[in-house]
């Protein structure tokens, strides 16, 4: 408070002299004009600074409503993000997983035709085993398939999590989020508190 | 006279002022918990070179924003620096604003108006 007295030390300086001179009743013509001066110039300068003072309130609530504008935009787009990327790891998982399937498939059908046909036709004489051992096997990798996908999602989520320097965050990279565009004092003056 | 030199932080500008050469330069945020106290020193020394010395001034001035204390500040400045052309020295007031800071283009335009001084107005490209 006191250092709001020391902003206006002129005008206390006046106003307490001519108090004296009132208390004495001494006051002059030339002591009147002086006081009438003061106040006068007082009165400019509140007015002065309530018109500035205002306008740089309407420029601080304009800087305001663009901080809120852009705040919203970057939840939307931060949630369409959080989506593609899902989406995306969710991709690159299934691609993953099927490769893996689709190798053991391959050496699966390979083995059984060259073994174990063979070793069903000679020992077991059972029409038709040949093709139920296949159709197991296929069903088999398909329900393996839906396992791995969700044993490397969950890897997947994990890293993100951790903020590894795995393909996801790279992918989060690459999309980066909106930059607020304001002018750097402002920005300074609103985010640095 | 000495030589005022302030570094800008985020809250208070840059404040410099040569007495040798008459230049004053403000620029910068003018938000400080005590504005009276932070441009005490500056305010000193330009008493002492609006009193003392009979050469001219120059002051560049560029704010994004400043408080209403510093806004009594500013205007106490400008008064001396009016005083100063009233009595016959050069005085040149350049209020430099962002393009499209126009809040701050008509705050120097009522600094000009109420004082009756001439000021150069300079706009930034932002």
């Amino acid at each position: 408070m006191n250092d709001l007295w020391g902003l206006y030390d002129e005008e206390d300086k006046a106003l307490h002299a001519f108090k004296t001179k009132a208390q004495q009743n001494n006051i002059s013509r030339k002591d009147l004009a002086q006081f009438i001066d003061s106040y006068q110039d007082l009165l400019i300068q509140s007015k002065v600074i309530t018109k500035v003072s205002d306008k740089l309130q309407s420029k601080l609530n304009k800087a305001n409503e663009r901080i809120i504008e852009q705040n919203e935009e970057i939840v939307e787009k931060n949630s369409l993000l959080e989506s593609t990327i899902g989406q995306l790891v969710k991709a690159q998982v299934g691609k993953k997983a099927s490769t893996i399937i689709f190798t053991a498939a391959v050496i699966m059908f390979l083995s059984e035709e060259v073994f174990l046909g063979e070793a069903i036709a000679v020992i077991v004489h059972i029409q038709y085993l040949d093709l139920v051992v296949k159709g197991c096997i296929a069903f088999g990798l398909k329900f393996l398939e839906g396992g791995l996908e969700t044993f490397f999602l969950k890897k997947e989520q994990i890293k993100i999590v951790k903020g590894n320097n795995g393909n996801v965050p790279e992918l989060e990279n690459k999309f980066k989020l909106p930059t607020i565009k304001l002018s750097p004092s402002i920005g300074k003056l609103l985010f640095s508190k | 006279m000495e030589k005022v030199y302030i570094q800008a932080t985020d809250y208070t500008p840059f404040v410099y002022f040569d007495p040798s050469t008459g230049l004053i330069e403000l620029k910068g945020n003018s938000n400080p918990a005590n504005s009276n106290s932070f441009y005490q020193k500056f305010i000193v020394e330009l008493d002492e070179y609006v009193t003392h010395e009979s050469g001219g001034l120059t002051a560049n001035l560029s704010f994004h924003y400043f408080n209403t204390s510093s806004s009594k500040c500013i205007f106490n400045m400008l008064k001396k620096l009016h005083k100063m052309q009233e009595a016959g020295r050069c005085v040149t007031i350049n209020w430099y604003y962002l393009e499209e800071d126009e809040e701050m283009r008509e705050v120097g335009e009522d600094f000009s108006d109420i004082l009756h001084m001439n000021f150069n107005f300079i706009t930034i490209a932002a």
